[in-house]
């Protein structure tokens, strides 16, 4: 008898059977299968996501497939998370649209997969990083909506970060 | 002394426009500045004698029946007043000799006894004031640690005390209560005198409408209550020090104020560091009817009267006076905490003589409301009274049943011939002098004569009855007895309504400073935003959600972040309010950048955010900023943990702010290394008492659980080299149970004394202690620390040279839970026997240093190897000997890597891993 399989189910009804151990690389979901399944699982199981799309999911789980042997450092030491770069098979990984990138962080978010909401967020990060505001509105195509006085004002509060 | 350089300039700018040419000036400046020199190097000799003489004798008693009259000290014991007489030192100054001079560092306050001084521009050609006996000057200098900002000199033959800081700091060390007043005092002016440079130079910018005469106007200070002490002109508002501007300090205009009677001090001290103070001339508009605005204005001194537009009187129907203590602006405030919006001003205020006004902004009032609704409830009952009062306009004369609106109507004012202001205004107002200096400098009578210094006496009296049921009486009295005269002022004509139409917009600080949001308004654009965060998983708007932004804030820097608020208003926004962001707030990366406005900038943005600050190294990072950031980070009382190691530029005074339970009640930790304001009366007032004990000088038990941080645990306090034995007493008093972490790194004036009482009160949670350079500690003090720390698990006692064997021994038998152990350079401590005791005793030890230590042989480290069961860190770096066996042996090297030179060997029972550097 093969494996039984975690079977979970996007926002838009479309099902992905995956193996157990793949499944467990959300935390959420690696919960839900040790409380409702005490002894193990004996069938496949049925997860439902109703906040994830299937496109979403199904990146997700590709991450999390490539990603099923890796083991992650579970530090609580928030400094040595953040200054730690960014794994370059999920840099690729993350080459998506801006949509597809916020939809995966706030799935990993949801399904709590840390690692992968890190990479997600160390790259965006990159894209703020170092540009000034007026790059910043259209990389994230933002209109301003500050007044001339209002944004002079706040620059004149960010002063003593300019590079002199 | 806070003559602020630049309200000077802008001083002379105004009022020396025809003053004679530079070049003749300064020609008279210099010569004169020679002769100056010279009298004054001989009076210092003379000084000298009369400093020999005269200090340490008892004072003259009506000095000290002098320093009973100052409000500030009033409700002192006596013990205080004879402990800060004994304390002056008597100084005699001839006349035009200096006393103190502008940009010298302050060490002192001084009352004056005897004569009159002026306090006068560098050059002497300006005079800003004149200060007669009972004043004193020079305090902020002192609790501030700022540069005197003016220059002082003799008028007369002049007999001064002087109490220097220390001596200063001595006495109120036992006066917690009064010290906390003086700084609230000192800090609340200083935030005013800010307020007004801010404004001022504002003024000076777009002054095109503003003449100088009105400038002086606004800043001519008028004594709000009490009497005046001493005769000065203009300026005066800036002089800080002065005998009246301490006599009626802000928070005690405040305290007077019915509505906020009941309100707890810290609460007042918070109002009224938030608030401005606006003066006018007579006949300017306060506001308009039908301008939007919220703020409530109190008024400290002068009168205002109420007025109405309509279709009958279209020059504005007096509906209403309003005086001291008086408030107006409720309706307004009123309507806003009701959430309406474009809140209309529904009368129209215009000053009838000379008005100070405090304006508190409505968001702060507002905050302040929800949490004493009895406040709403007065102006709302005020509100009332007034809108009934104005409906019922037919009646003539409603003199108001309550004491803090004293409606003086009398519709025949529209008839009365109208006079302009007459002598009567300020007869009227009698007790006020300040309204007649203000009179008469509205007339253009900016003569700058000395005008006899009145006697003390009627100044003590002033100032004693300037409490609260006297207020009350007062005003009774005025309005009962005085209404015929006052319907006599009646409205002015129409002609000086208009001229003064170049009415004062109100502060540039109350308009376009949009850039800090308070935090309360944080929280609710917060609260929008928590709602949302969920949905946006299922829309796609497009844009970045905003519960990913804020994840990927975190990923940033703090400069990235203020720099990121600019790209639109709902970035800025959750920056703002995201409570999750800046709780640690590490600004060392940036310390070489950090100057006050900087921290200022930053404090703004992050709000009350922060837990954990380290400012550690800002060395450029002063008593104003650091004020600004303790208190506005401070006030909801998250810090856990402060660092400001090398903040040398930050005062005492500054430090202590932390002290306040609102503000430190949840410090646990703090560094203060190198800071070198640091002194015996600040840890303990950051420490603050432990009420199971009591000891002898606590005056004010029941103040005493209100000061310190109570949760204070781990202290740093390397290179604070003027900290004495009394701290570690004090220590061993007060926090010899929660005390974890103590370093005390080159406190070089901490002697084996400050230890002798440690025995008897045991540190049982003492973990760490560094003693590192602490050069004159012997075995006593190691002896008494052993007796007290038994729990002790990480020592330092690097650079302890004075130490023998003894010290370890014990150590070894007291402290059995050390972990580390630093003997580096302990070289006569250190010797085969005491290698080891520790070797037997020190069962725990992991990491040993014994870098320098020339006594150490290879016969102690093979003790050491081979019987220390947990070590696994060993330093013999210099010492020479550790090679040899004793008698010269060469022993088995220990091959080291030349780079790291470390070597590992495995030794002992339980064969252990141990590292050896070499």
């Amino acid at each position: 008898m093969p494996e039984p399989k975690v079977i979970i189910i996007s926002s838009d009804d479309e099902k992905f059977p995956v193996d157990v151990k793949v499944a467990e690389k959300s935390i959420l979901m690696k919960k839900m299968i040790e409380d409702l399944n005490p002894d193990g699982l004996e069938e496949d199981f049925e997860i439902p996501t109703p906040n994830v799309r299937s496109t979403v999911l199904a990146k997700v789980i590709e991450w999390c497939t490539h990603h099923k042997n890796t083991v992650f450092p579970d530090d609580d030491d928030e400094d040595a998370r953040k200054s730690a770069p960014v794994d370059e098979w999920d840099k690729n990984f993350l080459k998506v649209d801006q949509e597809m990138l916020y939809e995966i962080i706030l799935a990993a978010n949801y399904l709590n997969i840390r690692p992968l909401m890190d990479s997600g967020c160390k790259i965006v990060a990159e894209m703020i990083r170092g540009k000034s505001p007026e790059e910043l509105r259209r990389t994230f195509n933002i209109v301003n909506d500050f007044s001339p006085e209002e944004e002079a004002a706040i620059r004149r509060e960010n002063e003593w970060a300019e590079d002199r | 002394m806070a003559v602020f350089p630049r309200e000077r300039n802008r001083w002379k700018h105004a009022f020396e426009p025809a003053s004679p040419s530079p070049l003749s000036h300064s020609g008279q400046e210099n010569s004169g500045k020679d002769r100056e020199a010279d009298e004054e190097s001989e009076s210092r000799h003379r000084r000298g004698d009369i400093d020999g003489a005269v200090a340490g004798r008892t004072m003259p008693p009506e000095f000290l029946v002098r320093l009973k009259t100052i409000p500030l000290f009033q409700d002192a014991p006596e013990s205080f007043h004879t402990n800060l007489a004994s304390r002056l030192k008597l100084m005699s100054y001839y006349p035009q000799e200096y006393i103190i001079r502008k940009g010298e560092p302050a060490r002192s306050m001084c009352w004056i006894l005897k004569g009159t001084v002026a306090v006068t521009s560098n050059d002497g050609e300006s005079v800003y004031a004149e200060l007669a006996p009972g004043s004193f000057f020079g305090e902020i200098g002192v609790l501030y640690n700022r540069p005197r900002t003016a220059t002082v000199v003799a008028r007369t033959k002049v007999l001064v005390g002087v109490l220097t800081r220390d001596s200063l700091n001595m006495v109120l060390r036992s006066y917690p209560v009064i010290e906390r007043r003086i700084r609230d005092d000192a800090q609340e002016r200083l935030a005013m005198l800010e307020k007004e440079n801010k404004a001022l130079a504002n003024a000076h910018t777009n002054s095109g409408q503003s003449d100088p005469l009105m400038l002086a106007g606004r800043y001519a200070k008028t004594q709000p209550n009490g009497a005046p002490l001493s005769t000065r002109n203009h300026t005066s508002a800036s002089f800080e020090g002065s005998f009246d501007s301490l006599s009626t300090s802000i928070q005690d205009f405040i305290k007077v104020l019915p509505i906020f009677r009941n309100l707890p001090s810290y609460i007042v001290h918070e109002i009224a560091l938030n608030m401005d103070l606006l003066k006018y001339r007579q006949f300017e508009y306060i506001f308009n009817k039908g301008d939007s605005g919220s703020d409530i204005y109190f008024i400290v001194s002068g009168e205002v009267e109420v007025l109405d537009y309509d279709k009958f009187s279209p020059i504005g129907k007096p509906l209403a006076r309003l005086k001291k203590g008086n408030y107006f602006g409720e309706m307004s405030f009123l309507a806003l905490i009701n959430d309406q919006e474009n809140v209309k001003r529904s009368a129209t205020i215009r000053s009838v003589s000379m008005v100070e006004l405090v304006v508190v902004r409505s968001d702060k009032l507002k905050d302040l409301c929800s949490k004493y609704p009895f406040i709403v409830d007065d102006m709302k009952r005020t509100a009332k009274e007034r809108t009934t009062s104005n409906s019922s306009r037919e009646s003539t004369i409603r003199p108001s049943q309550r004491l803090s609106i004293e409606f003086l109507i009398n519709e025949n004012n529209d008839s009365t011939p109208s006079a302009p202001v007459s002598k009567e205004t300020s007869g009227f107002f009698s007790p006020n002098y300040s309204l007649n200096s203000s009179y008469s400098m509205s007339r253009g009578d900016l003569s700058r004569s000395v005008s006899p210094v009145s006697s003390v006496e009627t100044a003590a009296e002033g100032a004693g009855s300037d409490s609260l049921e006297t207020n009350k009486s007062k005003r009774k009295y005025e309005s009962d007895s005085i209404p015929n005269d006052t319907l006599k002022l009646s409205i002015p004509p129409a002609k000086s309504t208009q001229s003064s139409n170049s009415f004062y917009q109100p502060s540039p600080l109350s308009s376009g400073n949009f850039t800090y949001i308070p935090h309360h308004k944080r929280m609710r654009i917060s609260g929008l935003y928590a709602g949302r965060r969920r949905s946006s998983l299922l829309v796609s708007t497009g844009r970045i959600p905003d519960s990913v932004l804020l994840k990927v804030f975190k990923f940033l820097t703090l400069p990235e972040l203020m720099k990121a608020r600019l790209v639109c208003k709902r970035w800025r926004d959750i920056l703002y309010t995201a409570p999750s962001l800046f709780n640690n707030l590490d600004l060392t990366p940036w310390n070489k950048k950090i100057d006050d406005k900087a921290l200022i900038a930053i404090t703004n943005f992050v709000g009350s955010r922060p837990q954990k600050i380290d400012i550690s190294s800002c060395f450029h990072v002063t008593d104003e900023g650091f004020s600004y950031l303790v208190n506005e980070v401070g006030i909801s009382g998250n810090i856990t943990s402060l660092k400001m190691r090398s903040n040398w530029e930050v005062s005492a005074m500054a430090i202590m702010d932390l002290s306040v339970s609102s503000v430190g009640g949840n410090l646990e930790e703090i560094d203060l290394s190198n800071c070198r304001n640091v002194r015996d009366h600040v840890i303990e007032r950051l420490i603050g008492k432990n009420a199971s004990y009591n000891d002898n000088y606590s005056d004010s038990q029941s103040h005493s659980d209100s000061i310190g941080c109570k949760k204070l645990r781990k202290l740093k306090l390397g290179y604070c080299k003027y900290l004495t034995d009394n701290v570690m007493h004090y220590l061993s008093l007060h926090a010899n149970e929660r005390l974890e972490s103590l370093d005390l790194t080159r406190c070089t004036s901490i002697t084996d004394r400050g230890f002798e009482n440690w025995p008897y009160r045991p540190f049982k949670n003492l973990r760490e202690l560094s003693l590192k350079d602490c050069t004159f500690l012997t075995d006593q003090a190691i002896m008494s620390i052993a007796n007290s720390a038994y729990n002790l698990e990480v020592l330092s006692l690097n650079f302890c040279c004075a130490l023998s064997d003894v010290s370890l021994e014990f150590l070894c038998y007291d402290c059995p839970k050390i972990r580390e152990l630093d003997l580096s350079f302990c070289g006569s401590a250190v010797s085969y026997a005491s290698l080891v005791v520790i070797a037997l005793h020190l069962n725990n030890l992991e990491k040993l240093w014994l870098a320098g230590c020339i006594r150490a042989t290879r016969a102690g480290i093979d003790a050491l190897l081979t019987n220390s069961p947990s070590l696994k860190y060993l330093n013999i770096s210099q010492c020479k000997n550790a090679h040899f066996y004793p008698g010269g042996i060469p022993a088995q090297k220990i091959n080291a890597d030349p780079k790291t030179k470390n070597a590992f060997i495995i030794a002992g029972s339980n064969k252990n891993v141990i590292e050896v550097v070499v």
